[in-house]
Formats: structure tokens, C-alpha cells, sequence
């Protein structure tokens, strides 16, 4: 709650049935507290009302999230304000969608992280290094010692072996890493070199997103030290495995395996968006997940269709915890698989599931709840009925 | 009064607005403001005494108001832990709400002092969202024309403060 000063004459005034009040009579943290719900270019809109809004829209608090596109660094002015602002900010978004940074915004963006001391989310979206320039994580490493987020998208050649370990060594709270990129490009300079200091963060990250076969496909070192259990996943408490860029399952499935077998029971929420997720590597999970104990309570598949009832069983069987459990484009489980959901998992409090309408059952759903209890705990069923093709 | 002779059996208790009307109102209704909770708690005003308790900042008007929206969330859940990562959103108002928002502005903004004086966090961001949805997508000049506000920078400031703020782009 705001502390706010009592209500200004104006506000009484209106109770006695003379001038309405206007938002003037709103005090600054009240104004800011809508402005909070505007995106940053409409509040720079607010800023040019008059004299007051302006000064409202100064306030540090508002400038918490900056999102900066490269061209505006380009621009002196517009990256001396920015430099002023920085100092406030907690996640800073720095990105480029047409063309690739200039060099002077990059080292303006470099100048821009070293004022962000207390900065807790980096997203870098197609800020690579140009030759002889500053790699911005090698600086986020020297300033931004309350890091917790990095996202990472497009950015080739920043993780060399210097940015890694700055990283590694100067962002001791980094617990959330999130590589929207390919494997191949996002490793730099000795890539050798790399290897090391990489799977050493990725020992530290609780939260990993990742595409499926990202950490497969690195460069060959890279890929290599993985290979060889380089990493210990033994932190990872949410895992997010997005589809493959290359069109081989194998390594995905691999990594996704290493992940589950790596981790103790930390891991709590699983979500694969790909079709790694069959039989085959459901009887797997299930071997290696038997051996340990899980505590995973969030499972999420999407396109799954190579999934069969069989499949699902083997998983159910090793998380028989899930309070949550949404399968979307699984559909050759059918009704079995919806009935199986809801008498293997006693907690089971969310359920997503989609189901495809067959001839025979053209509604689909009605054919899915017959003979089937739900389970005590239930509180949100979401199910969705696919027409079939004819 | 009409609410009073609902339901006899929950505990009632007075509101005295700062036209002295009295509402006598839902003990459970009353204190989905924190204000008024922390009053009957910490303050030792005693919720069985017939004594209204006084609301010096809120008119018979407005507190109309904010009882009828605090009824009708009576049985809301307790509001989930948002996601950290996720954008502020205005879209979402739910319809009950965005009816009960289409007041006129000097009342809107009455009800936003009123709701923050009595700590009423659903009502507060619902109404700041009114607000906001009433600025977006507005230039300075429809923002001024909106709310009936006076632009007091010179023609130099303006130019300054526009220059200032072509810096982001909308991601």
C-alpha cells in the first residue's frame, strides 16, 4: 500500500456536490501506480502531459524494466538518458531484430551494464561481439554481482572461455539461464576453453530453457565434455526443452535423459515442447528415475504423438507426485491415457488434455469420462476435443 | 437499512462515512479492506460494540460503492502468486468489474483515494487499470483533453521533454 497524504480539498470538495474531482487529485503514487500498467513507450507519451506527469514519470521505480533497442544507443543523447537510468534498473532487455548492432551500441550498451548494479535479469537478443569489442557478459560478470537471469537469443560467439568465467565467478546468485539459440554458434574464441567454465554454470542453474538439442549440438568440445558428464544437473529445479533445430532426435533425447538421471530429486517441473518424448524414452526415464525417487510435480508435454498409453504408464509409474500434468498433441493416447491420468496420480490438482474425436465417438469428451473417477483433488480440468481429419 | 436485513446470523458491523451515514455491513465484506481489518484487530475497536467505526476519508457515495464491489468479491479466492515474469496486463478486467467501473471520472478517482486509504488491493489495481486503459494509445494532447489537464511547459520544455522520450521502442 502507498502511504499517501490525505485527500486534497478538491476531494472533499465533490462530496458536498461542487467541482468534480479530476486526476489531479490523484497524489504521485497514485498516478505512478497506474502508470505502472502502461508499456514504456506509452509512458514516455505520459511524460510530454505537463509538468507533473513528467515528474512522475522520473521515478526510479517506473524504470525497473528497461527495454533498449540497439538503434537508441546509436543515438548520444538517448544513451546519456539511458545512463542515468540504469543505476534503478533491475532487468534490462537489449536487443536488435533487423540488423546486426553497430559497434558504438555495443560499446555503449557495455558502458550502459556497468552502471546496472542491481540489475537481477539480462535478456540479450542479437548482441554478439564484434572483433576486438567488449563481450557484454564478460562485463555483467564485472558489475552486475545480483544477476539471477540471463537469456540469451542469437548472440553468436558471446560465450568465449573469458565471458564464462567472468560470469561463473561474478554472478554467484545466476540460478536461471535460458539459450534461445543454436548450440553450434553461441560458443566463441577457444572453444576448448569453454568447455569447462560452461558446465560449471550449468552445475549452478536451477532454471534451464533451452532448445532440446542445444547442449548436443554445441561446439564439438563443448558437446564432448557433455558427453562425457562433465555436467551435474544436481540444482535444476525447472527444465524447459524447446523443439530441436536439427532434425535428429537422438542427441535431444540424450540430453533430456542426462538431465533426469543427473539431478537428485530437485527437479519439481519438467516441460518438453518436441516430439522427443516416446515409448522407447518413457521406458528409459522410468529406469533411471526408479533408481532415484522423484519429486517432479509439474509435468508438460506438447507433440508427443509417438507417446502411446504404455509410454505414459512407465512415466506415471515414476512420478506418481505430479499435481500437475498437461499433455497437448499427445494423441495417440486417447481416452485410455485420460483415465490412466486420473487413477495413477492421488494429488493430481491441474490436468490440460487433449483428446482427438474419433468416428466412433465424435464428441470425444463424453467418451472420456465414462468409467472414469476423477481424482478427489482435482480443481482445474482443461480438456480440448480435436475434430478428426475427415 | 437493505443490508443489514440480509443476513442476521453473520456478524455485522458500522460504517460511518464522513457524511456520517452509517452502513452496517458484513463483518467478512468489511474486512477485505486492511484498514478497516487492522482497525478491528490491532486497534482494540471492539467488533461487537455497536459503535461505528469512522471512515473520515470516504463519503456515503463512494463507500456505497466500494461495499457493493467488496460484496460482490466476497467469496473471491485469495488473489494466486503472480508470475514474476509476467507483463502487467490491463485486459484482463473481469466483465462485473469493467460494468461497475463505467462511472463517471470524478467518481473513478474518488474511488481509487478510497480504495487506497482503505487498503483494498483488488479494487485499487482494477480502478488504476481503468485509468490506464482510458490513457493508452492516446497522444499527449488526447491524454490532456481526457482528464481536462492544463499543459504547463513552456514551448522550449516541450520540445526538451519530447526529445527526452523517443528513446524505446515498444518490444
Amino acid at each position: 500500500m502507498w502511504i499517501t497524504a490525505p485527500p486534497n480539498c478538491r476531494a472533499m470538495q465533490s462530496s458536498t456536490g461542487r467541482a468534480p474531482p479530476t486526476i489531479d487529485v490523484l497524489p504521485s503514487e497514485l498516478l505512478m501506480q497506474v502508470l505502472q500498467h502502461l508499456t514504456v513507450p506509452t509512458r514516455l507519451v505520459c511524460a510530454q502531459v505537463c509538468r507533473r506527469w513528467a515528474d512522475v514519470v522520473r521515478a526510479p521505480v517506473l524504470w525497473e524494466r528497461l527495454p533498449v533497442t540497439a538503434t537508441a544507443l546509436d543515438d548520444y543523447s538517448t544513451a546519456a538518458r539511458l545512463m542515468t537510468l540504469a543505476t534503478a534498473a533491475k532487468e534490462l532487455d537489449l536487443g536488435t531484430v533487423f540488423e546486426p548492432p553497430s559497434a558504438i551500441a555495443i560499446d555503449r550498451a557495455a558502458t550502459l551494464l556497468l552502471r546496472c548494479g542491481e540489475l537481477r535479469t539480462l535478456r540479450l537478443l542479437d548482441m554478439g561481439q564484434y572483433t576486438g569489442g567488449p563481450n557484454l557478459l564478460t562485463v555483467a560478470g564485472r558489475s552486475c554481482l545480483q544477476l539471477r537471469e540471463l537469456s540469451l537469443a542469437e548472440c553468436p560467439g558471446i560465450f568465449n572461455p573469458e565471458a564464462l568465467a567472468s560470469l561463473s565467478d561474478g554472478c554467484p546468485r545466476l540460478e536461471k539461464l535460458e539459450l534461445l539459440t543454436d548450440g553450434e554458434e553461441i560458443f566463441g574464441g577457444d572453444v576448448a576453453q569453454c568447455a569447462a567454465p560452461f558446465c560449471r554454470l550449468l552445475g549452478r542453474i536451477q532454471v534451464l530453457h533451452v532448445r532440446a538439442d542445444m547442449l548436443a549440438t554445441s561446439a564439438g568440445p563443448v558437446a564432448a565434455a557433455i558427453a562425457t558428464g562433465w555436467c551435474r544437473f544436481t540444482r535444476l529445479r525447472e527444465v524447459t526443452l524447446d523443439p530441436p533445430a536439427s532434425p535428429s532426435p537422438a542427441r535431444a533425447t540424450r540430453v533430456l535423459l542426462d538431465i533426469i538421471s543427473g539431478q537428485g530429486d530437485q527437479l519439481q517441473r519438467l516441460t518438453v515442447h518436441s516430439q522427443v518424448v516416446t515409448d522407447a524414452i518413457a521406458g528409459q526415464i522410468a529406469a533411471r528415475v526408479g533408481l532415484k525417487g522423484a519429486n517432479l510435480r509439474h509435468l508438460h508435454l506438447d507433440a508427443g504423438d509417438k507417446l502411446t498409453v504404455w509410454g505414459l504408464r512407465q512415466l506415471l509409474k515414476c512420478w506418481p507426485g505430479l499435481q500437475s500434468l498437461s499433455l497437448v498433441h499427445c494423441l495417440s493416447l486417447g481416452a485410455e491415457g485420460f483415465r490412466l491420468a486420473c487413477q495413477e496420480l492421488p494429488d493430481l490438482t491441474r490436468l490440460r488434455y487433449q483428446i482427438a474425436a474419433s468416428p466412433d465417438a465424435p464428441a470425444g469428451s463424453a467418451d472420456v469420462f465414462r468409467g472414469t473417477r476423477l481424482p478427489p483433488s482435482l480443481r482445474v480440468l482443461q480438456l480440448y476435443v480435436t475434430p478428426t481429419d475427415e | 437499512s437493505q443490508l443489514s436485513n440480509q443476513r442476521a446470523a453473520m456478524p455485522n458491523i458500522k460504517l460511518q462515512s464522513s457524511d456520517n451515514e452509517i452502513f452496517e455491513v458484513e463483518l467478512e465484506i468489511a474486512k477485505q479492506s486492511n484498514t478497516i481489518k487492522t482497525m478491528l484487530e490491532d486497534l482494540s475497536v471492539s467488533d461487537d460494540s455497536d459503535d461505528p467505526v469512522p471512515l473520515p476519508n470516504v463519503n456515503a457515495a463512494i463507500l456505497k460503492k466500494v461495499i457493493a464491489w467488496c460484496t460482490h468479491h466476497k467469496d473471491d479466492p485469495p488473489p494466486v502468486e503472480e508470475d514474476e515474469y509476467k507483463e502487467r496486463r490491463t485486459d484482463d478486467i473481469p466483465t462485473w468489474d469493467l460494468e461497475f467501473m463505467k462511472v463517471d471520472q470524478g467518481t473513478l478517482f474518488e474511488i481509487i483515494l478510497a480504495s487506497n486509504y482503505l487498503d483494498i488491493k483488488g479494487l485499487l489495481d482494477v480502478a488504476c487499470k481503468t485509468v490506464a486503459n482510458m490513457i493508452k494509445g492516446k497522444s499527449p494532447e488526447e491524454i490532456r483533453k481526457t482528464f481536462n489537464i492544463k499543459c504547463d511547459f513552456t514551448a522550449e520544455e516541450l520540445e526538451q521533454v519530447r526529445k527526452e522520450n523517443e528513446w524505446c521502442e515498444e518490444k
